[in-house]
């Protein structure tokens, strides 16, 4: 790939911006990547939230964050960015504000707005060609009012409105694919846990005027039931079972950026989690595991026909 | 045999009722204070032959509702106030469209995000005139657990023999708190069912009234071929501009609620024979009322309670009664003043009127009643 200035885990930033002591649970995937990008984005960032975890952020009379924040409803993050980023260019065209003075419009949603409720106004925004970068934090899951199921909860996960035996019957929203489909200028996975690849991505989305979008699997010790210490682990087994592919969709393609040399088992990764025990107690239900590990061996085997990856 | 009991949330038991009442079918989405309608709903409706729905935001799961209704499942959602907001145009739709449907509503402060976890009563002219255009409203307003799991059944009830949607709106309050619950036998309490068709699917017009202020409701797929729509329409379902077929349309619609307010009404009174104050209150402030009242008596004050189970339609005529017999009436309620606009309506001046209002997201305690009470007479 292109130039990058974090050929390691030494170049990553040492100061962090992010204030710390909020209301969010401990262990929190989520905050783990917005701390990360916060960290590269800098202070002159505006942050447009929708309803989720991280309206927890800010509560009086403190705030996290150097810049100021809007928190608007649940379905229109995106739009909300419009207002400010056509605002900032009307004032910017005028030379009441100096470019040194401008400041980055960042979109700050969860997977509930982000693959459902908010998804028409993401569509809106990246037809309008807004200059913007969205973070969604995917906890698969409605986290805030106790994870209930959303458009992002997998197959089989049990959450607060999906307690049959099979889980969750639906199949996870592949946003990554929708948002990829408006051809913006660039959009990317990331996970906290693998904080070298997520900097490269935040880095590359910096130089790119337009939308930018940036998904993020963010385990969730409360809802999906782990010990709040296992985040960092959860994220890479994420990653190294190859059920949370990195990616980014740049120029038109699909790249891949770090591939699993050799794949865990879905296993690793699903048996260390409260909402999928009912898969393994009393007993394994075999046919469901085989078939999520069959859906990850497809979207892998698809990949290397297509030969369209990079390796790291 | 004794009755089956239980401990539940208020919002526990609004499902439960639900069940009772026979609905089959939820849609919704997960909002802070109501969420747990949704969840206690994901398990029981598939017990019986039901279906829970997630949908994809507030609108959705509305549309939702009207459309299992009118292919004959008794249909529910659970919000709070910003879903309310999101809904509204759909609500108008189930007005026009003469769709049964059941909306609750567990009250938080607001506008907008307000105070999610905190209690608030300030959605009840929302649920009146949260929609636009011309229509009748239901809402009811029950104070307890237990009445809670009634007021929904009669919510079913009402919504399915006036073909029309129905609200239920308690405050956090009651939504989350605890208490015993007994639940009542099958067929103990009423269940109404919207009225089929007595005419050949040829004959069929949705909106025909000539037997009836509510026309009879036929189900997609019965046989019976239907149109609907939220376009002013003809009897035969279809959209017209005739001048005085939208009348008669606009006007039959909310006369089927105006003509039968005392099938609707319901309201509990307390020590308002020879009361000199009236304390008019609903939803869990009207227990602070309540036990004011009797702090009241105590003290040498003859105070009495006016609660209503139905706010709307107002009950206009016992609150105006009530006006003439007693010396001053005193609003409570979780708002900056609401349901007090419409007892100053209907008091025409004969009594004096205070109101007791609180929107910080702490309830309001009997004291600030029982004080507003002695400033007033």
């Amino acid at each position: 790939m292109t130039e990058t200035r974090f050929k390691s885990m030494k170049d990553l930033p040492a100061r962090h911006l992010l204030g710390t002591g909020t209301a969010l649970c401990s262990g929190c995937g989520g905050l783990e990547v917005l701390h990360e990008t916060y960290d590269l984005l800098g202070e002159k960032t505006i942050f447009i939230n929708a309803a989720g975890c991280m309206t927890l952020l800010s509560v009086y009379p403190y705030t996290p964050f150097e810049e100021s924040w809007l928190y608007t409803s649940m379905a229109s993050a995106p739009a909300g960015a419009q207002g400010i980023r056509d605002a900032f260019d009307i004032l910017l065209a005028k030379g009441r504000l100096s470019p040194g003075e401008d400041l980055q419009t960042v979109v700050l949603t969860g997977d509930g707005a982000a693959y459902g409720m908010g998804l028409s106004a993401t569509s809106g925004a990246i037809e309008r060609n807004l200059d913007f970068l969205y973070l969604c934090y995917d906890n698969e899951g409605y986290g805030n009012t106790g994870q209930q199921t959303s458009a992002a909860t997998p197959y089989g996960a049990r959450t607060a409105t999906s307690h049959g035996r099979r889980g969750n019957p639906g199949l996870k929203k592949d946003l990554f694919a929708i948002w990829a489909a408006h051809r913006p200028p660039y959009v990317a996975t990331v996970v906290g846990a693998e904080p070298l690849d997520l900097a490269r991505k935040i880095e590359r989305a910096q130089k790119i005027r337009g939308p930018r979008l940036i998904l993020a699997l963010a385990p969730c010790p409360t809802g999906w039931g782990y010990n709040p210490e296992q985040t960092v682990e959860i994220g890479k087994l994420a990653v190294r079972t190859g059920i949370w592919p990195l990616k980014e969709f740049i120029d038109g393609k699909v790249v891949h950026t770090k591939i699993p040399k050799q794949r865990l088992p879905v296993t690793d990764y699903l048996q260390r989690q409260g909402r999928f025990a009912h898969l393994f107690t009393p007993k394994p239900n075999e046919p469901l595991l085989q078939e999520i590990q069959a859906r990850v061996d497809a979207y892998w085997d698809e990949l290397a026909c297509s030969n369209q990856n990079t390796a790291d | 045999m004794a009755k089956k009991v239980a401990l539940l949330q208020g919002n526990e038991a609004c499902a439960l009722g639900a069940v009772y009442a026979g609905a089959k079918f939820f849609g919704g989405y997960p909002i802070t204070p109501s969420t747990e309608v949704a969840e206690v709903l994901s398990a029981e409706l598939p017990k019986v032959g039901g279906k829970f729905i997630q949908m994809e935001d507030e609108i959705g799961a509305m549309a939702a509702i009207i459309g299992a209704s009118l292919t004959g499942a008794k249909s529910i959602t659970a919000t709070s106030g910003p879903g309310v907001s999101l809904k509204q145009e759909l609500i108008g739709y189930a007005c026009i469209a003469e769709t049964p449907c059941v909306i609750i509503n567990v009250m938080r402060g607001g506008p907008s995000t307000g105070m999610p976890t905190g209690p608030g009563q300030s959605d009840v002219m929302q649920a009146r005139w949260g929609t636009h255009g011309d229509h009748a409203a239901i809402a009811l307003v029950p104070n307890s657990c237990q009445e809670i799991f009634e007021e929904t059944v009669r919510a079913f009830n009402l919504s399915e023999k006036y073909r029309m949607p129905v609200q239920v709106l308690f405050d956090e309050i009651v939504g989350h708190m605890r208490e015993r619950i007994v639940f009542p036998e099958p067929g103990e309490l009423e269940i109404i069912d919207r009225q089929p068709p007595s005419v050949s699917p040829a004959d069929y017009k949705p909106y025909d009234s000539s037997k009836g202020q509510v026309p009879p409701l036929a189900a997609f797929g019965s046989g019976y071929k239907f149109h609907v729509t939220g376009l002013n329409k003809a009897d035969d379902g279809f959209p017209t501009t005739k001048a005085e077929l939208v009348d008669a349309e606009e006007r039959r619609q909310i006369d089927k609620v105006m003509d039968n307010v005392d099938d609707i009404l319901k309201n509990e009174e307390y020590l308002t024979d020879d009361a000199e104050v009236i304390i008019w209150a609903y939803g869990s402030t009207s227990r602070s009322a309540r036990y004011a009242v009797n702090k009241l008596r105590e003290d040498g004050i003859k105070a009495g309670l006016f609660r209503p189970l139905t706010i709307w339609p107002f009950p206009e005529a016992r609150t105006a009664e009530l006006a003439k017999q007693c010396k001053a009436i005193i609003v409570a309620e979780m708002n900056l003043g609401q349901m007090i606009y419409e007892v100053e309506r209907v008091s025409k001046g004969d009594c004096a009127i205070g109101g007791v209002f609180r929107v910080d997201g702490e309830p309001i305690n009997p004291g600030q009643i029982v004080d507003k009470v002695k400033e007033v007479l």
